[in-house]
C-alpha cells in the first residue's frame, strides 16, 4: 500500500499494520462494521421481494375451512368486511347464530360506522334477523377482552360449536390469543379469514392501508407475546447472556493488556 | 439510569410530537374537514370561533357498509352531526366527487381553488395526521396553492399527544401515523380497494379450499 507524502500519512504509514502483524483493532472493526452494512443492505433489498412481502402477509393468514358450528362471532372492527362475511357464513348454513357484544349505552355516532352498532347494522341489511343475533356479556375493547369473552360464553354453553370471523392479517395474533385464554375449548373455535380491509393481500405493500395492517400487525404480535407471553423473558435471558458475554470479554481484553505489559 | 429514563421519555415524547405539524390559519375562510372519529364535534367547535366561515368535505369512497344500505353516507351524517351542534346547513358545502384517499381529497381541493382564488383553508385532521397531510398537501397542489393552505391539528380521541404512551390508543395512534408518514414519503399515494369481493363468493371459496374437511 502507498501512501502520499506528508507528515500525517507519514505517520498513518508509520501506524499501519506492517507484513505478518496482526489487523489493529479499529482497522477490523471498520471491516465489520462495513461488512454489517453490505450484509443489511443485500438482506432488505432480497427481503424487499415481491415474493417475500406476499409470504409476510401470507404467515400472518392462519384462517381455516368454514366447519358446522352454532355460533359465529364478529371480532370488533372492520365493519365493511367482517359483519357480511359472518351473515354469509349464515346465509350458507355453515352457522345458526351470531354472536356480538352488546351495544354500549352511549348513542351511535351517525357520521362514524363503529362496531357494535355497524355490525348489528350490517348484519341486518345482510338478512340476519333480530333473533338470530346473541348479545355477548359485555362490551369488549380489544381482542383480549374478546377472547375474555369468548371463554365466558363457552363455559356457560358447554357443547357448543363457534367460528370466529377476523380480517386475515389479524387472524394469527387472534389465534394465539385465543389458544392462550381458551385452553382446551380451543378445539370448539375455528378462525375464518375475511378479506384484507381496503387492499389486496397479495400486493398491500402498495397501498396505505396495507401497508399500515400487515407491518403492525407484526408489532402488535410482538408486543402481545412481550406482554403476555414468554417471550418477555426469553428476551430479559438472552440480554443478561449478551452483557454477561460482553463483561467476560472486557474482563479478559484487559487481563490479556495487563499481562502482555508486564 | 436517570439519563437514559430522562432520554427514553424525551425519545417518546419527540416521536409523537414529530407527527404534528399545527400551523397557524392565517385568515382561513374555508376548512377542509377529514377523517376523525369527532368531527362533528371539533368542525363545529371551529365554526363557532369563526363565525361566517364555511367548512368544505370530500366524501370518501362508498364502503360496503354504505352501499348495503346499512350506514348513512357519511356525508349526511357529518351535516346531520353538525346541524345538532348548531353550525346552519348553508355553511358546509362538498366537493364535487368521491374521494379514496386523501390525496385524492386534496387533489378536489386543488380544483376548487382554481374557482375560489382569494380562498384560504385550514385543513382539520387528526394530530398525529398533520405532518403526512401538509407534505401530501406540498406534492399534490401547486405552490401558489400550497400557500393558501395550513394544517390544524384536533385533538385524537382519547390521547394526549404529549404522553401517547400512557395508552393502548396512543401507542395505535403513533404506531399508524408513522407508518401512514413513512408511506407517504416512499411510496406516495398507493392503491385502494375497493369493496370489489362478494362474501357469498368469499365463503363458497374458503369452504372449497384444499384444506377444508381435512
Amino acid at each position: 500500500m502507498k501512501h502520499a507524502v506528508g507528515s500525517k500519512s507519514a505517520d498513518l504509514g508509520a501506524a499501519a499494520p506492517g507484513r505478518g502483524e496482526r489487523p489493529r483493532p479499529h482497522v477490523l472493526r471498520w471491516w465489520c462494521v462495513s461488512a454489517c452494512v453490505v450484509f443489511a443492505a443485500a438482506a432488505g433489498t432480497w427481503l424487499a421481494s415481491p415474493v417475500w412481502l406476499r409470504a409476510a402477509s401470507d404467515w400472518l393468514d392462519v384462517g381455516q375451512p368454514p366447519v358446522k358450528s352454532d355460533y359465529v362471532m364478529v371480532l370488533g372492527g372492520a365493519v365493511n368486511s367482517r359483519p357480511f362475511v359472518a351473515a354469509a357464513l349464515v346465509r350458507a348454513g355453515w352457522a345458526k347464530a351470531v354472536l356480538l357484544a352488546p351495544l354500549p349505552d352511549d348513542e351511535p355516532r351517525p357520521d362514524v360506522p363503529a362496531s357494535p352498532w355497524a355490525d348489528r347494522a350490517a348484519l341486518r341489511a345482510s338478512g340476519i334477523a333480530d333473533s338470530q343475533i346473541v348479545n355477548l356479556a359485555f362490551t369488549p375493547e380489544h381482542t383480549q377482552a374478546e377472547a375474555e369473552l369468548l371463554k365466558r360464553f363457552l363455559n356457560e354453553h358447554p357443547a357448543a360449536r363457534v367460528m370466529v370471523v377476523t380480517n386475515a392479517p389479524h387472524t394469527r395474533r387472534a389465534s394465539w390469543i385465543l389458544d392462550r385464554m381458551l385452553g382446551d375449548r380451543a378445539d370448539r373455535v375455528s378462525l375464518i379469514s375475511a378479506p384484507a380491509d381496503g387492499y389486496y393481500a397479495g400486493r398491500w405493500w402498495r397501498s396505505a392501508n396495507g401497508w399500515k395492517a400487515v407491518p403492525a400487525e407484526y408489532v402488535k404480535l410482538l408486543l402481545y407475546r412481550l406482554r403476555y407471553g414468554r417471550l418477555v423473558w426469553i428476551l430479559t435471558a438472552l440480554a443478561i447472556l449478551i452483557a454477561g458475554l460482553m463483561t467476560w470479554a472486557h474482563l479478559r481484553h484487559r487481563s490479556l493488556g495487563r499481562s502482555s505489559t508486564t | 439510569m436517570l439519563i437514559v429514563a430522562v432520554a427514553v421519555l424525551t425519545a417518546g415524547w419527540a416521536a409523537g410530537r414529530w407527527l404534528v405539524l399545527d400551523q397557524p390559519e392565517t385568515g382561513a375562510t374555508h376548512a377542509l374537514l377529514f377523517d376523525h372519529p369527532e368531527l362533528g364535534a371539533l368542525a363545529a367547535e371551529w365554526y363557532r370561533a369563526r363565525p361566517g366561515r364555511r367548512l368544505l368535505y370530500a366524501e370518501p369512497l362508498q364502503r360496503r357498509i354504505v352501499t348495503s344500505g346499512a350506514w348513512p353516507p357519511q356525508r349526511d351524517a357529518i351535516i346531520e352531526s353538525l346541524h345538532a351542534e348548531g353550525v346552519p346547513r348553508k355553511a358546509f358545502k362538498a366537493l364535487d366527487g368521491e374521494a379514496d384517499n386523501e390525496w385524492a381529497a386534496l387533489r378536489r381541493l386543488g380544483r376548487w381553488l382554481d374557482n375560489n382564488p382569494q380562498a384560504r383553508v385550514a385543513l382539520l385532521t387528526d394530530a398525529f395526521s398533520t405532518r403526512r397531510l401538509s407534505y401530501v398537501a406540498g406534492r399534490v397542489l401547486p405552490a401558489e396553492q400550497a400557500q393558501r393552505v395550513s394544517t390544524v391539528a384536533l385533538p385524537p380521541p382519547r390521547v394526549d399527544p404529549d404522553r401517547w404512551w400512557q395508552s393502548r390508543s396512543g401507542w395505535k395512534a403513533v404506531l399508524f401515523g408513522w407508518l401512514d408518514l413513512a408511506f407517504a414519503y416512499t411510496r406516495g399515494e398507493g392503491e385502494v380497494r375497493p369493496d370489489d369481493w362478494d362474501p357469498d363468493e368469499h365463503v363458497r371459496r374458503l369452504a372449497d379450499s384444499p384444506e377444508a374437511g381435512s
